[in-house]
């Protein structure tokens, strides 16, 4: 109901580690990078580094590629894009939903009981019209 | 590089709390398809059925009458339990300043719903009834 997510529940575990974050925006930083590299920039090990790539890389962010006898990685810009695209149609889904409260609740407000529960099917009228897919 | 697990919206609308809270307290209000609601009821949860005819379980969690209301839903994985790791929080705040209503929502655990494992094998047993709600309820708060 809210579009397409591909890897988003993927892309929030993967960056809700700090030392991803990190791990991300010094590769950001150089364009491409081994592990080695990497782990000469942050307080890490080479190992630690290795393991935070690999959720990177399940997460689709980072993507590795041989180049002689070392992996180089890169970062992928679209499942990050993605994921903050679904994110912002999230809250405008929630912008609609509240807004559609909002009528309900302030045609009710002038109104006497008898009407109130008209207000109510008002509300899933409306919002039954307008899919609440964003 | 940093994006959020939860959305955070906010609203004014001018009527008495009580209005709003009224309208609040029918289980997934904003999925909004009254005559498609089914009566089914599974782990303490309410089925819903979407505009596409989706069906959506949402589970009420805790109320304090017209300061707070949470539900689990699970806008993702239409059928699913509402528990841990299927379900994402929905909260709503509300006071009252002259008349007119504030009206917060925080939707959360937003990551949790897209791991896959844990759709495929389903919430742990007895989740269902808990949904491990406290943690992020607390977190949240």
């Amino acid at each position: 109901m809210r579009g397409k997510r591909p890897d988003v529940g993927a892309v929030l575990v993967a960056l809700a580690d700090p030392t991803r974050r990190r791990l991300l925006d010094a590769l950001a930083d150089e364009g491409s990078a081994s592990a080695t590299n990497l782990a000469g920039r942050l307080p890490v090990t080479r190992q630690a580094v290795a393991k935070h790539l690999r959720v990177l890389s399940e997460a689709g962010i980072v993507a590795g590629g041989r180049a002689g006898r070392e992996v180089l990685y890169r970062v992928r810009p679209e499942p990050l894009d993605a994921s903050a695209r679904w994110l912002s149609d999230l809250a405008a889904a929630w912008d609609r939903r509240l807004e559609a409260l909002k009528r309900a609740a302030e045609a009710d407000a002038s109104r006497p009981r008898g009407a109130r529960r008209a207000a109510k099917s008002r509300l899933r009228g409306r919002l039954a019209r307008r899919p609440n897919a964003p | 590089m940093e994006i959020p697990d939860r959305i955070e919206r906010e609203i004014t609308i001018d009527a008495p709390i009580d209005r709003v809270w009224a309208l609040l307290v029918v289980p997934g209000w904003w999925i909004g398809d009254r005559a498609e609601r089914s009566r089914r009821r599974k782990g303490g949860a309410e089925f819903l059925r979407g505009p596409r005819r989706e069906r959506f379980p949402v589970r009420l969690v805790s109320a304090k009458p017209k300061r707070y209301l949470s539900y689990r839903w699970v806008g993702e994985f239409p059928g699913e339990t509402p528990g841990r790791g299927t379900s994402t929080l929905v909260e709503f705040w509300l006071s009252e300043r002259d008349g007119k209503t504030r009206l917060r929502v925080v939707e959360s655990g937003l990551r949790f719903p897209a791991s896959g494992e844990k759709i495929r094998g389903g919430p742990p047993k007895g989740d269902a009834r808990d949904g491990g709600c406290a943690i992020e309820t607390g977190s949240a708060a």
